[in-house]
This record gives C-alpha cells, structure tokens and sequence, in this order.
C-alpha cells in the first residue's frame, strides 16, 4: 500500500503540491490525471525520491520514504514520461545495471528474453542506446522497471511513443502485476486508457487534489472525458 | 538579418546561461545563477591580468631587441590555436547533430540563417578567448610602445577577424575527424586516439618553441614567427599589419577572413544534410547474445557504468588524461634520454634533488590536471533521473566516480614514480614517498571534483564541452589542487627533502579525511537537492 500524506512541494513561491493525500492499495490500478503544469509529474518524482518534498510523508507498506528511502525503493519501478537512458551504453548493458542494482539473480537472463522478445526490442539490444528511437528507449526502461518485480509500479504517461502492440502488452504487464496484488500509479492523458484499465482515479488541478476514489462511483453513467471537463470548468468559473 | 540577430541573441544567451539570470525559474536558481555569472567574470578577470602582467614582462625583453610586435605576433598565433583546437572538440553538437536544428527547419527560417547562427556561435565561443589574450597584450603593448593612431584602427578591426579562419579549419578538422572514426567499430578509441595525436602534435610544437627560449629569445621569434608564416599565411599577413602597418595587407586580412567564412557557409548550406547525415551515423552491428547477461554487485555495477561514461567520450578523456598521458612521455622520454641530458638540456644542475623535492608535487598538479570527477554530476545531464530513483546510496554513486579518477590516476603515479625513481636513482624511501604523496592527493582531489561540482552543477546543457571544459566547478576544482599542489614548491622550510614530503603527506591526509566527512553529510545533502 502506498500512503501519500498531506505532501507539499513548493518552487520558490510557486505551490506545486498543496497538501496532497491519497491511498494506492494493494491490487489498484490508480490512474491520475490533470491538466499541463498541474502537478502530476512533481508528485510522482516526490514518490520516487526523485526530488525532496517539503512537508508531509509518503509510505510504502507503512515505511517512510523520507526516512528509509533506500528500503522503499528496493521495491519501486518508474517509468518517466521522455525515458532519457543513458545513450553510451548499450541496451543489454543497461539492462545489467538496473539488474545488478536491484540484486537479481540469474532469473535476469529469463526476464530479458521474455521482455524484450514481446516487446520487440530483442534484436536492438547489442546495439548503443544512442542509436535507439523514442519509442525503443521508452521499451527499454518498461524492461529495466519490470526485470526485478517491483511491488510498485509508477510511471508518467507510459504509452505515449508506445507501438499498439507494445501499448497491448504493457496493459497485460500491468494487469498481471495488481493480480499478484501489487500496486500502480500512474499520471496519463489519454482518458480512454484510465477508464478502461483503471480502477481508482484521482484528478489534480493547480498542486491540489480535486477528485479521488473508485472509477465506478466517479464515473456513474458519465465518461472520464465529461467529468474531467466538467471538474476543470467548476474551477475556472 | 533580423532572424539571424534573433537566433545567434538565443543561442548566446544559453550559451552563457545568462537566460538563468534573466529568465529565472525561481529566486535560487537566479542567486546561483548570479553566483556563477561573478565567478566567470571573476576567472577572466584573474586570466586577463596574469596575460597583462607576461605581455608586460616579455615586452621589456623584446624592446631591447628592438622587436616588439613580435608579442602581438605570438598571441596571435596562439589565439589562432587556441580557436582551432576548441572548435574541432565544439562543432559536433554546435554546428552539427544540434538538438535544436530540426525545429528551426521546420520553422519560416532560411537554412543559410541557421547554419550562420551556428558559425557565429562557435566564433563568439572563440572571440572570447581571442579578446581574453589579445586585449592585455594590446593594453601592455601601447602603453610601452608608441604607435600610430592607425595602429589602433587596425589592431582592434583584425582583432575581431583573428577567430574567423581558424574557426573555420577547426569546423573542418572536427568533422574530418568525427566522419573518419564513424567508419569504425570503436569509433570512441580512434577518435581518443587521432585528437590525442593532434594535441601531442602541437604539444610537440610548443615544446620545440619553449626549448628555443632557453637559448636565445632573438633567434626563437625569428624562428617561430617564420615557421608559423609558413604554416599560416594569415600570420605573415598580420605581422605585417602591426609591424608596417600595411593598408594593402590589412585589406588582404579582411577579405581573406570574409571570403573563407561566406565559403565555408556556403558549402556548408549545400552540403550540411549530407555531412550532418553521415556524423550521426550510428553502427549497427552488433548482436546481443545470452553471454552477454553477466552479473555484478551495486559498487562495480556502478563503476562500470562510470567507467563506460568515461570511454564512451573523447573530449573528456582527452580533456583530462591528457596530462597524465603527456607526464608518461615526458618521463619516457628522459629516461631513454637520461637525467645528465635533461641537465644539460633544461640547464638545471643538481637536477635529482628537484626530482626528489617537487617530483611528488609536480605528480599532484598533474593529479589536479586529470580530474574526472568534477563535471561527473553534470555529465549525468537528463539522466539523473536514474540514480536518483534507484535504491542505491548517495556514497555508493560517489564512490563509484572517485573510483574512475583514481583507475586513471594510479597508474600514472606508478608508472612515473617507477620512471623517476630510475632517471634520478632515487632510493626505496623516495620511491614510496613518490607513491605515497600523489595517491593522497588523487583521493582529495577526486573528492574536491565531486564536492565543487554539487556546488556548481549543470544539467541543461547541449554540448558537452559545457560541463567539462566550461564550468565553474572544473576552474574552481583545478585552482584549489593547482594552489594545494604548487604552493608548497615556494615554501622554503630549512628540513630534509624527504622530511618536508612526509609533513606536506601527512597534512593531505588530514585536509582529505576532513572533506569526505562534508562530502557524505553535506555533499549527501546537496546531492538529494539536485
């Protein structure tokens, strides 16, 4: 379970995250969603440690990432939303490094050849990174988040540059992963893809949460395209 | 023309991250920004002054002989190198393979626009070194000499012209080489290889010059200045201009500089498409095969990676193995050559005795040279995202980067310590005092390039000639080893040689001991802000 708890993040005098909370539980598939410049990419960073927040907790199975940050993020996998990789290696290396670092064993080897084969990126993987297209880059860095069975998965806009059958795949990867009750977030702005996939939501505007909870009860008989609209009216209005 | 004043106005502005000063995305980026912008001022100021102070002094020499225009000739010459030498390591990235040339094509922009923003750019990049040697000699030179007042019309006109030529034919030189070595499988190595024979070539050159000095000041500019005519017509041209000042050879200068650089644009407008095709070019050769899954701890993991980083990049292999790879040379060649040679050569008598004192001093300068961790936090550039996110310790990344320093560091300290040892038959205690010293000092400086650059870090930049040769925390961690490592040669103590090196180890372990213990609390802290 993840617990984002009244989490604030500021630029200077710019308020990225106002108090922010909210509970991904084991087995949910969480879509967030918002518009440009809302906060999305801000929170997710502050998840994985990427940046420091400035009050608040975030908590993976009830231990601090503010405390034990290492200890989380043994078990946390990201995707960012432009996967810049490092272009000297080549993917296979690249590959080795995010094993090594999460100490997988020699179960790697099985997970990269499943991985790469269905997502097609096998026969690119001797070749330097440099040489790779957005779309392979963004593949390689599902493989590198996937190689160690992380308990969470959080990516930003993960489909974009995807191919359909990659886009495919990674819906299955996902699907699978909450089967085996682990948890995902992740920020998107195809609503198509949340509302379909996803089973919780939450929406933010300008750094704070304005609608969060179960996508049925969100919904009712509306799509995610009305409700997200109608949500960003009320509040320039 | 409107256009072109736009983009080169841009691409300036990044290019001196002055935009951080005016367009600041929050106060402390401004403050640091600010910082940095002082900092830059600052070292030119202090460069300007020490280039001011030799004019000065080589002046007095040279208005005895009668010959005083032979300075300007010299800084010249040696701006013109200078501009070559940094436009073959600036124009892959800054004329071509930019990031930003395909959305400025698809804007309403000519193509001769774009690729004349590029030239110029690479040309300021190069005016400022050029303004930063030949202003002070100016300033040197009028208020020693009398001149014309047509003096000054010339020398500040030809000033501006001096970078154009040898921007040009170092654009040539750098593509040349960058196209060569993308036929090759290991493209990196041939690259390291051919620009390293190019630096050592005009090491060799300056050498040969430096050598001449010692003998006769006279015969070395008559030398120099006719060799260099030979090699460059333009510095016939323009020792004339300041010698005679020859209208007809200042008009040949100008249109010399004017006609190369509309030739060089106009062929690379017709051919650009192509050459840029061809730079970026990658091999795709290789295969992946199931040998090539291995496994690794977290430390050697990281290690490699570095070390991968390293490699993978000639500029910053050349820009700092160089030193280690020319001291090697330089020692090979006085052990074939012998230290009574070298005696006689350098005319210092009692020459192992210098050995014994400054040879550990002379290896940490060069130590401070070679430092590769202090644009290592930049290098990470958009990557960062990585090692932040991974469940690794902020000591584990850094280690890993001192690690590199110290892979291309000891073996230089041993190697050379071995070859002094021989040329100057030092004993045991001298020997283990070679190793001790430097490997100290390579410890301190790797952790002071990594500490310098959390101070200065810089992940937005294009090309990365920025984060190596062009930033503070580089300027700021070689003057700290520079003054830790030279200052102690101009400190007479009255005690024993191998004493006065065992005191200066024992205070390198102790001021090394007191910045890991900042680098693993503040520099963690800096880190985790980045």
């Amino acid at each position: 379970m993840i617990e984002i708890k009244g989490v604030t993040k500021k630029y200077g005098k710019k308020t990225a995250l106002d108090n922010m909370s909210l509970t991904i539980n084991k087995g949910d598939i969480f879509a967030f969603v918002g518009h440009n410049g809302a906060g999305k990419t801000t929170c997710i960073k502050c998840m994985t440690d990427i940046i420091e927040f400035d009050s608040g907790d975030i908590l993976y199975d009830g231990v601090s990432i503010k405390d034990n940050p290492l200890e989380c993020k043994k078990n946390i996998a990201y995707i960012p939303d432009n996967p810049d990789i490092y272009e000297f290696l080549k993917g296979i290396d690249y590959l080795n490094f995010i094993a090594d670092i999460y100490e997988v064993g020699e179960e790697r080897l099985e997970r990269i050849n499943k991985y790469s084969s269905e997502l097609g990126l096998k026969e690119a993987l001797g070749n330097p990174i440099g040489s790779y297209s957005q779309g392979m880059k963004q593949k390689l860095a599902i493989i590198g988040a996937l190689i160690h069975e992380p308990k969470y998965l959080i990516l930003d806009e993960p489909f974009v540059g995807l191919d359909p059958v990659a886009t495919r795949k990674l819906k299955d990867y996902m699907k699978e992963m909450t089967d085996k009750g682990n948890c995902i977030f992740f920020s998107t702005h195809v609503l198509e893809v949340a509302e379909k996939l996803c089973n919780k939501l939450a929406i933010i505007k300008d750094g704070k949460l304005i609608k969060s909870g179960d996508m049925d009860k969100l919904l009712q008989d509306k799509s995610l395209e009305d409700i997200f609209l109608e949500l960003e009216d009320e509040k320039t209005t | 023309m409107k256009k072109l004043l736009k983009l080169t106005k841009i691409n300036l502005l990044t290019f001196f991250d002055i935009h951080k000063v005016i367009n600041p995305v929050s106060k402390k980026e401004k403050k640091k920004a600010i910082w940095m912008l002082l900092l830059y001022i600052l070292s030119f100021g202090l460069l300007a002054f020490t280039f001011f102070s030799a004019s000065r002094f080589m002046l007095s020499g040279l208005i005895l002989m009668e010959i005083p225009h032979i300075l300007l000739v010299l800084f010249m010459a040696a701006s013109s190198i200078l501009s070559v030498m940094s436009s073959v390591s600036k124009v892959n990235k800054t004329i071509f393979n930019s990031d930003d040339y395909n959305i400025l094509l698809s804007l309403p922009i000519k193509k001769s626009t774009i690729i004349s923003s590029k030239i110029i750019l690479l040309y300021i990049s190069n005016l400022v070194f050029t303004l930063l040697l030949m202003f002070p000699a100016y300033l040197a030179y009028i208020l020693k000499v009398d001149v014309a007042l047509s003096f000054h019309f010339y020398y500040l006109i030809t000033l501006f012209l001096i970078p154009v030529v040898p921007t040009v034919i170092g654009s040539i030189i750098g593509s040349l080489l960058s196209s060569i070595t993308s036929r090759f499988k290991y493209k990196n190595f041939v690259n390291v290889f051919l620009n390293l024979v190019l630096f050592l070539g005009v090491y060799a050159l300056s050498y040969r010059v430096q050598s001449l000095t010692t003998i006769d000041l006279a015969n070395l500019s008559d030398s120099f200045v006719s060799k260099i005519n030979n090699i460059y017509p333009l510095s016939k041209m323009y020792l004339n201009i300041i010698q005679n000042e020859s209208l007809y050879n200042f008009i040949l200068f100008v249109l010399i500089s004017i006609i190369i650089y509309e030739l060089f644009k106009y062929s690379l407008v017709k051919y650009f498409d192509n050459i840029n095709s061809k730079l970026s070019a990658v091999t795709i050769v290789n295969e992946y095969k199931d040998s090539d899954v291995k496994q690794n701890s977290k430390l050697i993991s990281l290690y490699k990676k570095e070390l991968k980083r390293y490699f993978t990049s000639p500029l910053y292999v050349l820009n700092t193995a160089l030193g280690c790879v020319i001291l090697i040379i330089a020692l090979i060649v006085l052990a074939i050559y012998g230290s009574e040679s070298l005696d006689a050569l350098l005319d210092i008598p009692n020459l192992s005795n210098y050995l014994i004192l400054y040879g550990p001093l002379v290896f940490c300068a060069f130590c401070a040279l070679s430092c590769t961790t202090n644009s290592s936090i930049s290098l990470e550039g958009k990557n960062i995202w990585i090692l932040k996110s991974l469940p690794v310790t902020v000591k584990e990344i850094f280690l890993s980067k001192i690690m590199v320093n110290l892979t291309i560091l000891y073996p230089t300290i041993l190697i050379g310590s071995i070859l002094i040892t021989y040329i100057a038959n030092l004993t045991f205690i001298n020997f283990l005092l070679l190793l001790f010293v430097p490997g100290i000092f390579s410890l301190f400086i790797s952790g002071t390039g990594i500490l310098t650059n959390l101070y200065f870090p810089d992940f937005e930049w294009k090309n990365e000639v920025k984060p190596i040769k062009q930033s503070i925390s580089v300027v700021v961690s070689l003057a700290i080893g520079f003054a830790l490592s030279l200052i102690p040669i101009f400190i007479k103590l009255n005690i024993n040689n191998m004493l006065y090196s065992f005191i200066y180890g024992l205070f390198l372990i102790l001021i090394t001991y007191i910045l890991y213990k900042i680098l693993f609390t503040k520099g963690k802290k800096l880190f985790k802000s980045l």
